[in-house]
């Protein structure tokens, strides 16, 4: 008897313990407001992470905090917030009082894009643009073997019209729209399969269902090590240092630039002197030797930038997205795919 | 003998007091968060990460692994408990552990469990040791079209799993499956059952499905009709612990459990998940008193609970021999080398040998380390079942709902527990609907979907191109198969029922 009560007792404490933990960390977007500070941060940080625990952006987002954290004085810690195609922690953030202490930490996408395919709570300026983080840069993968280089592909590509098959992550993402422009720009016809993440499109390549596909820089590097892969091309305006071999699309004379850039944002009307830190104390730890080297390990370039440049860099990339999906055949085509 | 060589490495290299601690750490980490519902290693090994930033590679990898295969060992503690899945892999587990539980033999179940998860991650282990490149190599020959085919001839040959009407499991599926399809798309982009909100774009979680489907509805049924303490049966020191008869038993099932789980749970589909159901209806198509299972079978648990271990544990051979996670938890994993500048790809064994061995070594040792954990815990676990509901079930839904809540820190998955929870009570208590098949309906029903239209997609929609692909004709030929015949049972027993009008086939 004493034994199953102190045991339950013990059940007890635990799990309220566990509430308490949860009450502890930080606010959700439906927790209450929290009060404006002058001074920055005065209580912890919470980063919202529009993909699942792990992913590439998720991972420099955990190391960013955990340098953060030094540099600011404050916890930062990471909440993910995944779905909608970025949309949700997206809106989650747009949503949040705009006093500093909830930011976001993910692909432009989310911001400038994915308004063109859905109806969103938010427009791309409800978010104001603190500091950005990397640049990955894309280039287009095929299994060793059939294609040796772009202009194979091309050719197999003209010759056999719709037999190509690509894959891409997220439909109407970046990567897909780059896809097919570069298609639209080789003339070649190839039908597009979507995947939901980076490892079954690699699979799909790898076991040879789909022909190929643009990926991030770092899977190019592991793959083509391993002799599995060959890249024939990169969208990089110029060769990379880790891929000196592969030439750009630029080269092959292909007006191809392909990068996915994560960046921090905060909730429109956050105060200059908040975000002013954020950005100095970002760009610091992005020049920090010791981030440096573990965030370029995963394939990413660093790119410190000042406010204003990447407040016009938002307003450019949301100014191409809108020409190329309103204003040409491969946003038609885009389109058309998603309605289906 | 090289394989032996770098494994006694490995050993030397987890050997040191720091690696035990950390392995320690991570598999009772894991343990716990196995135990509580709803918190899977996913939150529990993101939640790590930074500490395993701090120390080196290996010791941040044991840590994160040992989460990992640690839930594994939990998560069957709640199943059996309480009916409540830790995991959607210990939902089998439920069936019969809960009524073992109920008869008093909840200690039995638990440690037959344990047992046989250790056997099942060892065996794992060494599969993964010996044949994780050529393995994760021939899993790629698999493509969108065969994993439409494995799953379309799972969910027709498991759809009956629990036994009961054929016909409203094979209603539970589509509902499983219907359920499957809200959110954002993955092939279109376009919104699907969203009714325009944001949170439902993202799909609906397994985990509230399973805590309201399992928990809540246990929760208001206990409610309504609270079982007295004195039903349950005293629980002796005794009986804490498997009478030799059940340990008998559960060895065949164990064994057969563990070779079911290992390959199926490298594949990129729900593999652990996939592999209990198949352990299970395999164990009752095998069993000499198949009436048994739903009432309290230990092979029931014995099975399903080894196949679950053994798939988890050859679940990391695509990450660990070409750098492809396909689950969250090896997302997380990846995450954790990616950022220690280790990039786990083909070359990893090679040019991180010290890393590879080590982390197999650790993972043998973090299976004992278990089994040593958990064994003792039984009868401490298994003296729960003796508390009163009156104590047992405010508890059970506060976990409930910290689990369901975790997942998505959304307060909408907290209703979307309460609304399964009122829809499984109903679907228990007055439709005589089973559980399961609507879980197996809404995991696999999302893959089968997936792959349909990748495959189509590569053979232009051609469907019969699909077919020509050997594994797709075979699976889908075992399906046809199985469904013709039972149309045919169908209507043969309405005919005997019918009596002598003769009107068969």
């Amino acid at each position: 008897m004493f034994f199953k009560t102190k045991f339950v007792l013990i059940l007890a404490i635990f799990s309220l313990s566990i509430l308490f933990t949860g009450c502890s960390s930080g606010t959700s977007g439906d927790a209450g407001k929290k009060e404006e500070k002058i001074k920055y941060p005065e209580k912890q940080v919470q980063i919202v992470v529009p993909v699942p625990a792990g992913g590439g952006d998720d991972t420099l987002a955990r190391l960013l905090a955990q340098h953060a954290q030094k540099e600011f004085g404050q916890p930062f810690f990471v909440m993910n917030r995944p779905g909608g195609a970025l949309t949700i922690g997206t809106a989650e953030v747009a949503k949040s009082a705009p006093d500093g202490y909830t930011l976001l930490s993910g692909a432009l996408d989310g911001v400038v894009l994915q308004g063109f395919y859905q109806q969103l709570p938010y427009k791309y300026t409800d978010l104001e643009p603190i500091a950005v983080e990397t640049v990955r840069y894309m280039g287009l993968l095929v299994k060793k073997g059939k294609f040796n280089t772009l202009e194979d592909l091309v050719k197999y590509g003209k010759e056999n019209p719709g037999k190509l098959k690509y894959g891409t992550v997220a439909i109407g993402g970046l990567p897909h729209i780059m896809t097919e422009e570069f298609l639209t720009q080789a003339g070649v016809q190839a039908a597009g399969i979507g995947f939901d993440g980076g490892p079954p499109l690699v699979a799909a390549i790898l076991g040879g269902h789909i022909d190929f596909a643009f990926l991030g820089a770092m899977n190019l590097i592991t793959y083509q090590k391993s002799g599995d892969t060959v890249t024939l091309a990169m969208a990089s305006p110029k060769r990379l240092d880790s891929l000196p071999e592969v030439p750009t699309f630029k080269e092959k004379g292909y007006n191809i630039e392909l990068y996915v850039r994560s960046g921090v944002f905060a909730p429109k009307g956050v105060p200059e002197s908040v975000a002013d830190r954020l950005n100095e104390g970002i760009n610091k730890i992005l020049k920090d030797p010791a981030f440096a080297e573990k965030a370029k390990a995963n394939g990413e370039e660093l790119t410190p930038m000042s406010r204003q440049e990447f407040k016009e860099l938002v307003q450019k990339d949301y100014e191409r997205m809108d020409k190329i999906l309103n204003d040409s055949p491969v946003g038609e085509r885009i389109k058309q795919m998603m309605k289906k | 003998m090289e394989y032996v060589d770098n494994l006694i490495k490995g050993f030397i290299l987890v050997g040191a007091p720091e690696k035990l601690i950390f392995c320690f750490v991570g598999v009772f980490v894991g343990t716990i968060v196995g135990v509580l519902p709803g918190l899977g290693p996913v939150g529990a090994m993101a939640l790590l990460f930074p500490l395993s930033l701090e120390v080196d590679p290996l010791s941040g990898i044991i840590l994160l692994a040992g989460i990992y295969y640690g839930s594994m060992y939990g998560g069957s503690t709640t199943s059996i408990l309480i009916n409540v899945p830790g995991e959607a892999t210990s939902m089998m587990t439920c069936i019969d552990g809960y009524q073992m539980s109920r008869k008093g033999r909840a200690g039995a179940a638990l440690a037959v469990s344990a047992i046989g998860s250790l056997v099942a991650g060892t065996v794992g282990v060494a599969v993964v040791m010996f044949f994780a490149p050529w393995l994760g190599r021939a899993a790629l020959a698999l493509g969108p079209p065969e994993f439409f085919a494995i799953t379309f001839c799972g969910l027709v040959v498991l759809s009956n799993v629990t036994g009961g009407s054929t016909l409203k499991a094979f209603l539970g599926v589509i509902l499983g499956m219907m359920l499957s399809t809200v959110g954002l798309d993955v092939l279109t982009g376009s919104s699907r059952f969203t009714f325009g909100t944001l949170e439902l774009s993202k799909g609906i979680d397994i985990v509230p499905i399973m805590m309201g489907l399992f928990g809540m509805s246990e929760i208001f049924s206990t409610v309504l009709k609270p079982y007295s303490v004195k039903d349950v049966v005293k629980v002796k020191f005794r009986d804490l612990f498997p009478r030799l008869d059940e340990l008998k038993a559960s060895v065949k099932p164990i064994m057969r459990g563990t070779f079911l789980g290992l390959p199926i749970g490298m594949l990129p589909c729900p593999g652990a998940f996939l592999s209990t159901i198949v352990s299970y209806k395999m164990e009752r198509s095998l069993s000499k008193n198949p009436e048994n299972f739903g009432k309290g079978a230990i092979e029931g648990v014995a099975g399903p609970e080894s196949a679950n271990n053994a798939a988890s544990t050859t679940g990391m051979i695509p990450l660990l021999s070409l750098g492809l996670p396909f689950t969250a938890s090896m997302t997380v994993l990846l995450g954790a080398f990616m950022v220690h500048g280790v990039n786990p790809g083909p070359l990893f064994m090679k040019q991180h040998a010290d890393l590879y061995w080590g982390v197999i070594a650790a993972l043998y040792i973090g299976n004992v380390m278990l089994l040593l954990l958990n064994y003792p815990l039984v009868g401490v676990f298994a003296s729960l079942a003796t508390v009163s509901p009156k104590i047992i079930m405010p508890i059970v839904t506060g976990m409930v709902f910290i689990g369901a809540y975790t997942v998505n820190n959304s307060v909408f998955d907290l209703w979307l527990t309460l609304v399964f929870g009122l829809v499984g009570y109903v679907m228990k208590e007055h439709l005589d609907f089973k559980m399961p098949p609507l879980i197996i309906g809404f995991i696999l029903g999302g893959v089968l979907e997936k792959s349909l239209r990748q495959g189509l997609g590569m053979v232009d929609g051609n469907f019969l191109v699909m077919l020509q692909r050997p594994v797709t004709a075979v699976c889908m030929a075992i399906a046809a198969i199985i469904l013709i015949f039972q149309i045919l049972r169908f209507f043969y027993n309405k005919s005997k029922v019918s009596g002598s009008e003769g009107a068969a086939l």
